[in-house]
């Protein structure tokens, strides 16, 4: 299951999709909207004030299904839920959220980090960061700044 | 002929606009794509040199021929999550 919504991520109802009784272990991963980061050139704290979500729609959907199958194909997992929130995400609200069911934790644990790393790298979603004192920002890492 | 190339995050920003033509002869490649936006548009310029392009909702490599016209968009380093 994957999808892209526009409002709060409902992860109750996530992982209620995200099970059945072959599977012992549920890992779900929330990634949300930090509003304190370290600011390596700043030689301080950036506070961010809210977060902006954009999507190249069609390519996202059809990235996270690649991701999804691959999941499938590379560990004994029975399911898999990819949800990423679009527009405007508020401080400790969630943006992203990654479900994985499977009858034993290992897999669900390697399939939820291997899902979240792809997709921050491959599926086409950008934020913009609002920032106190500091305007807002695309964010677009490269391999020199790759913490986001 | 005219291909469109959508754009997005500060690409989009920087034109103003969700989508760019370009005049390519086809077949054309990814390489082509690149130098003909770099042309028209130079205040890209950086953001090109670290985006990717897709085609059809794919990445593609730099030499991928395109034969006819399809959907083409330019995507700057993503920060989903």
């Amino acid at each position: 299951m994957y999808c892209l919504v526009e409002s709060t991520i409902d992860t109750d109802a996530l992982m209620r999709s995200c099970t059945d009784s072959h599977c012992g272990a549920l890992v779900l991963f929330v990634g949300m909207t930090r509003q304190w980061t370290d600011g390596m050139e700043t030689q301080g704290k950036i506070e961010t004030l809210r977060l902006e979500y954009e999507a190249y729609r069609e390519m996202a959907i059809s990235e996270m299904k690649r991701l999804e199958e691959e999941a499938f194909a590379r560990w004994p997992v029975r399911h898999v839920g990819l949800v990423h929130r679009l527009g405007r995400v508020d401080i400790g609200e969630a943006s992203v959220a990654v479900a994985v069911a499977s009858p034993h934790r290992d897999a669900a644990f390697e399939a939820a980090q291997w899902l979240i790393d792809e997709l921050k790298k491959q599926v086409p979603i950008w934020k913009k960061e609002m920032r106190v004192g500091e305007g807002s920002d695309w964010v677009h890492p490269t391999n020199m700044d790759s913490a986001t | 002929m005219s291909l469109r190339i959508q754009l997005f995050a500060s690409a989009r920003e920087r034109l103003g606009k969700d989508s760019v033509e370009i005049e390519l002869e086809l077949p054309t490649t990814v390489v082509e794509i690149r130098r003909s936006l770099a042309n028209a548009f130079p205040e890209l310029n950086q953001l090109l040199a670290i985006s990717r392009i897709a085609v059809d909702r794919s990445y593609c490599s730099e030499n991928q021929t395109i034969d006819n016209a399809v959907e083409i968009a330019l995507i700057p380093p993503v920060s989903g999550g």
